[in-house]
């Protein structure tokens, strides 16, 4: 076996040093201008047959042109998940202050009215009036994923992305991971490479998924009304860019060898479906909403015993989330956050939708009281700060699992570790470099 | 122009631009400024790219070349298409947000305030993208000459 190993070294080191290319890579090629050199004898053609495809790709796949489409588009995606959505994200916020001034008005036990008006429709409905941001930005997804654009995004990131010590086809489980970080990572499974499925899994969680979305909504909107979606648009191509220098120092320190080359075949592009779309949309959001059903509802439910006890405490300063809020508060007293910002952080570990509920929670308030309630505890750069505070830091549970179950628990420990210290100091650098802009 | 202010505007908010950018660029019609400018990075860069793209295609087409050309000029159609629909939804959203939800957050918007650079550029791409598609139409009939 090592000596057969051997032989096929050899021959793959020859091939390289003959043709300077890899095997992966020359073999396609030479199959390709093989059956190129028959059918051009066998065929005589006066004209090329025109597809739309090949006149489409020629501008969207130049390599000047590509990515800045790519980035194009993708803002526009953003404006369509919030600024088309946002009638339908109001009405949702109208229904949940109706039915918490209907619990207020009809139920005299103040224990139990404080649970469902405080604990589940304060928790639950903050994280529920997002649904609609999320539902748009699944249906924006598959209407690129369904067109044949999203695959080719592969192609145009690749050249980049080698840059970044992956290849192109990373771009895949991290355009995943815009939905959600767990099939994401899982998505790795597909690199061939191993050093680029480390590389690509252990940044994953960088990449925003759509459990940040109501962080971002509520904080871009409260501080930044006028250019909500372009702010929240910087947040994911922060993460973007942070995934990739993470991989370049992981992998330019850590882990030793080249990327392996990207073969692919690129789909013709095609109308989306109405029904298609709206099925791949229905299929992606139900999920958010049965996750808000079960493990948020117990995170929430669990924040808001927490905010309660020990039993008589007269306010949510006294209780054990205040004293655990006041223990943090100084290591975040540099970003301007007070004890109540800094412990709601603590429940984005089970998930990352949480952070919202428990704002809520903590203030005592539904979602349109909380936004003038933290506009006035916090200021704008202090807001940019803690997005992106969210954006970074520790990936939740089920990801962290995710990682574990893909590569062992030495990189998922070494996720969890890099994240906080990361997010602390791209957090300290926005409070730093701000600060000195607005003066 | 359009980018650059919304770079500006974005990162340094504190550095005021003059309203030079807006009063340039728009036309007074009484009740608001037609376009609205957006100053925003995202629809600068949008433009950018859409304008290069027809400017490069329309060039490269006048030369009859369709690839680096009449291929630039239908992608850049395609995606001002694509930016014109975007801007009507948004126009549509608000309004459903001011007229039917009277949230107040939009008390005093107007359908003018919506009528910004990306819609003009989106209208003016009709006409382009219906002539790119007729030529191709007809290429795709007799066949073409590789470039």
């Amino acid at each position: 076996m090592e000596e057969l190993r051997k032989v096929l070294n050899e021959a793959k080191n020859r091939l390289i040093e003959s043709f300077g290319l890899e095997p992966d890579v020359l073999l396609p090629d030479i199959r390709y201008r093989v059956i190129e050199e028959i059918v051009s004898t066998s065929i005589i053609r006066e004209k090329v047959e025109l597809t739309l495809t090949d006149v489409i790709d020629d501008a969207i796949l130049n390599k000047y042109l590509g990515i800045p489409v790519f980035l194009s588009l993708a803002w526009m995606m953003f404006q369509f998940t919030f600024s088309v959505a946002a009638p339908i994200v109001d009405a949702v916020d109208m229904f949940f202050s109706w039915i918490g001034e209907i619990i207020g008005e009809y139920i005299s036990n103040s224990f139990l009215a404080s649970f469902l008006a405080d604990g589940i429709v304060g928790g639950l409905g903050t994280i529920l009036v997002f649904v609609p941001n999320i539902f748009f930005l699944f249906l924006a997804l598959s209407a690129l994923e369904d067109s044949g654009y999203l695959a080719r995004v592969a192609f145009i990131f690749d050249r980049l992305m080698r840059k970044f010590r992956l290849s192109g086809r990373s771009i895949i489980p991290h355009l995943i991971g815009f939905g959600c970080n767990v099939p994401g990572v899982m998505a790795t499974r597909t690199i061939a490479g191993e050093n680029e499925r480390i590389l690509t899994a252990i940044t994953n969680p960088l990449i925003s998924c759509s459990a940040r979305l109501p962080v971002y909504v509520l904080f871009a909107g409260v501080f930044f009304p006028d250019n909500s979606p372009t702010i929240i648009f910087s947040l994911y191509m922060l993460g973007i860019v942070l995934a990739f220098l993470i991989s370049f120092v992981v992998g330019r320190f850590f882990l030793k060898g080249k990327p392996s080359p990207l073969i692919m075949e690129l789909p013709e592009y095609s109308m989306p479906e109405t029904r298609t779309l709206l099925m791949h949309m229905w299929e992606r959001g139900i999920m958010f909403v049965k996750k808000a059903g079960t493990v948020i509802l117990a995170g929430v439910i669990a924040i808001w015993a927490l905010s309660n006890l020990p039993l008589g405490v007269k306010s949510v300063e006294e209780s054990y989330l205040g004293i655990l809020g006041h223990i943090m508060e100084p290591l975040f007293k540099p970003f301007g956050w007070d004890w109540r910002i800094a412990v709601s952080i603590v429940f984005g570990f089970v998930a990352k939708e949480i952070v919202v509920g428990a704002l809520g929670m903590i203030y005592g308030v539904e979602e349109e009281a909380l936004e003038h309630v933290i506009s006035q505890t916090m200021t704008p750069l202090s807001a940019y700060a803690f997005m992106t505070f969210v954006l970074i830091y520790v990936p939740c549970v089920a990801t962290l699992a995710a990682i574990k179950g893909e590569l062992g628990w030495k990189w998922a420990i070494f996720s969890a570790i890099y994240e906080v210290i990361l997010a602390y100091l791209v957090a300290l650098m926005i409070m730093v470099i701000g600060g000195v802009m607005l003066s | 122009m359009d980018l650059l202010c919304g770079i500006v505007r974005w990162f340094m908010p504190a550095r005021a631009l003059p309203d030079l950018v807006q009063t340039s660029l728009s036309f007074d019609l009484g009740r608001g400024r037609v376009p609205a400018i957006t100053l925003d990075p995202g629809m600068g860069l949008s433009l950018l790219v859409i304008g290069f793209s027809l400017l490069y295609g329309g060039l490269g087409s006048l030369k009859g070349k369709l690839k680096g050309g009449e291929s630039f000029f239908l992608a850049g159609s395609i995606l001002a298409l694509i930016l014109l629909v975007l801007q009507v939804l948004i126009l549509f959203a608000n309004g459903v947000e001011t007229y039917a939800l009277r949230i107040e957050d939009f008390s005093g918007w107007t359908p003018l305030e919506d009528l910004n650079e990306g819609l003009v550029l989106g209208l003016l791409a009709i006409p382009t993208l219906s002539s790119s598609a007729k030529r191709l139409r007809s290429l795709r009939k007799t066949g073409y000459q590789k470039d």
